[in-house]
């Protein structure tokens, strides 16, 4: 206990020489930490963003590009389809339901949704859950309403009864707003933690006739168009099937469907393909953060060793005392222990604060909800490992000083 | 039974072609013995070898009955802990504890020095402090507001904590003034003699003949320097 004492008051008595090596390592670890934080969190969000969907319908070309525009609003769509060549896949016996999704307005910077009122119904996130009305309703189709995702709402400040206007295209300038056609808020959802929270949700007619008026690039009035309405084209279809044991008989089927070239995608296994070109970088990112880690204990090491130099006297004091090899390998490992675990403390508790502080710009940025950082316990075994191999690193300049401590004076 | 018993002991320095041999030299409990002799005479790596800090090369020196010639470090640490109290000639007091923990720093390191220490009901620190004419508030401070006088005191008293067989004192007034020099002195052997520690004093200073020792004598009389290869 005595010992113990000792080495936290020695400690805290040099203080300042230990700053910024508790200062480099709280950034090695923040960085490791941060690294995995990301990664992680990155898939969460990309796992939780889809669920219960079978197969997403869109225009032939790149699978994971259909997946990123469609589910998760990055990127822009390439290509649409027409209505009539999706025609035979709404009407097929196994499939149970079809959700159209189409993109390309934007309200006040965030994204605007066509779709119908079986969004509300048939879509879920995370694991099957679906989507909830925090207040009010979906809106009726073809009508002047619009439904507010959660983030939209809390961003904007809006409130049921709210009118809003659609500007055309994903630039807000004053130019090509849809002045004429105010929207209604009838509905607000329930926090998702997905990309729905950032959207605005309107049914397809509805967007439709205020890109009607706008054929030529410009507004002309009285061309307004009443009666049935058939949308003309969408930018995805999400399908969900009877029973999910055919699903690779029909993704084939439509892939072959003729005459305008369409492609499905199983959203599970695209996402897989995804994860496979994420890893590389990811690979890089953590071989990188793995190596920091090991300079931020080099840097402990170094420190150690020109504290020895400087605790010369104090530890050949020690041993005239008669302290024995293992008390002063306690007294030095224990020096390290505070280090790495004061690092680790606040690198985990930077990290919170930093994820907290940065969740709203990379949800705007980069449309990835970032959860505030938690320590998990894998990371928690894994530190446990660096603190086991920093006590190991100091046997090394411990053994040392207790040898040299014998040739004094 | 012989408190220190040295025989034919050499010790030679690492890398050193040179080697140390003291031929014969005992020491009785409770005996206060000053050995004199000029810097590089070999003076601070005898009293080293007779704590068992340095491990003689070959020869016989015991320790209270125990043989350090055949010890492992660590069982020479621990003799030194319990038997041996030492007063260097820099003071060495640790800046970042009180005056209290300096003292039991000396008892720390041994269980039976420890025991002994708080054995009249803790008081051995109170009057060990009031032998040496220090004021008891005095424990709580941190050691940097003591004056030179009184932290040599506390380097006294550390050595003496927990009653240990011998008291080796390396230099420990060459900092001082002659009227410091005296006081220090005075209380160092007559605190020892209290406590029945023995004394080895070593010193250049041919002032410290006027002191009560039991034994005085020339360091050139006691060791030689010898050639490594003539011992072997």
């Amino acid at each position: 206990m005595f010992w113990t004492k000792l080495a936290f008051k020695s400690f805290y008595f040099r203080r300042r020489q230990q700053w910024l090596t508790l200062l480099a390592l709280t950034a090695t670890i923040l960085l490791w930490l941060a690294v995995s934080h990301v990664k992680d969190s990155s898939r969460e969000h990309f796992v939780r963003s889809i669920s219960g969907v079978d197969l997403v319908v869109g225009a032939r070309g790149g699978g994971l590009n259909l997946l990123l525009y469609s589910v998760f609003r990055i990127g822009n769509p390439t290509n649409e389809v027409h209505w009539q060549s999706l025609q035979p896949i709404i009407d097929h016996p196994r499939v149970s339901w079809t959700v159209p999704i189409q993109l390309g307005d934007s309200y006040r910077g965030f994204r605007v949704v066509g779709t119908s009122t079986g969004f509300f119904e048939h879509i879920q996130y995370a694991n099957r859950q679906s989507l909830r009305f925090a207040q009010g309703q979906p809106f009726v189709e073809d009508g002047d309403q619009v439904v507010l995702g959660a983030e939209v709402a809390r961003r904007l400040n809006h409130q049921l009864g709210d009118r809003i206007i659609i500007t055309h295209g994903l630039v807000d300038t004053s130019l090509s707003r849809h002045d004429e056609n105010p929207f209604e808020v009838v509905g607000i959802l329930e926090r998702t933690g997905t990309p729905i929270d950032q959207s605005v949700h309107i049914s397809m007619a509805a967007l439709d006739r205020i890109h009607h008026n706008w054929q030529t690039g410009t507004y002309v009035p009285g061309s307004d168009v009443l009666g049935r309405f058939q949308p003309r084209q969408v930018t995805a279809l999400m399908v969900g099937l009877e029973s999910r044991l055919r699903v690779f008989e029909l993704q084939r089927q439509i892939n072959r469907m003729g005459p305008e070239p369409l492609m499905a995608i199983l959203p599970g296994a695209t996402l897989a393909e995804l994860w496979q070109m994420m890893s590389i970088a990811e690979q890089a990112l953590s071989v990188i953060a793995h190596l920091v880690l090991g300079l931020g204990l080099l840097a402990v090491l170094a420190q150690l060793s020109t504290g020895l130099e400087t605790r010369r006297q104090e530890l050949w004091l020690l041993r005239t005392l008669g302290l024995r090899p293992w008390q002063m390998l306690w007294i030095l490992m224990l020096e390290t222990l505070l280090l790495v675990l004061l690092a680790m403390l606040l690198a985990m508790s930077l990290l919170s604060m930093l994820s907290w502080l940065l969740q709203d710009w990379a949800l705007l940025r980069f449309s990835i909800l970032m959860p505030v950082y938690v320590p998990l316990l894998s990371q928690l075994q894994q530190l446990a490992w660096v603190l086991v191999l920093a006590l190991f690193l100091t046997l090394w300049p411990a053994l040392r000083a207790y040898k040299q401590s014998q040739q004094y004076g | 039974m012989s408190l220190i018993v040295a025989q034919q002991l050499f010790y030679a320095w690492p890398k050193a072609k040179h080697g140390l041999l003291l031929e014969h030299f005992s020491l009785e409990p409770g005996e206060r013995v000053l050995l004199q002799g000029v810097s590089g005479s070999g003076k601070s790596t005898l009293l080293a070898l007779f704590s068992g800090i340095l491990k003689p090369c070959s020869g016989s020196l015991q320790l209270a009955g125990y043989e350090l010639t055949k010890s492992w470090a660590a069982k020479r640490d621990a003799l030194r802990a319990e038997l041996v109290g030492m007063v260097h000639q820099q003071l060495h007091l640790l800046p970042y504890l009180t005056v209290a923990d300096n003292i039991l720093l000396g008892a720390y390191t041994s269980a039976k020095r420890l025991a002994s220490s708080r054995a009249n009901n803790q008081q051995q620190l109170r009057s060990l402090l009031a032998a040496l004419d220090m004021a008891e508030d005095l424990l709580h401070r941190p050691v940097h507001q003591l004056s030179i006088g009184q932290q040599q005191r506390v380097a006294i008293a550390r050595a003496l904590i927990g009653n240990p067989k011998v008291i080796l004192a390396d230099e420990p007034t060459s900092s001082l003034d002659p009227e410091n020099r005296d006081r220090f002195m005075q209380l160092l052997l007559s605190n020892a003699k209290q406590l029945g520690a023995a004394v080895i004093l070593v010193s250049h200073d041919p002032q410290m003949r006027q002191f009560a020792f039991d034994r005085q004598l020339q360091l050139a009389e006691l060791v030689r320097m010898v050639p490594c290869s003539g011992q072997n």
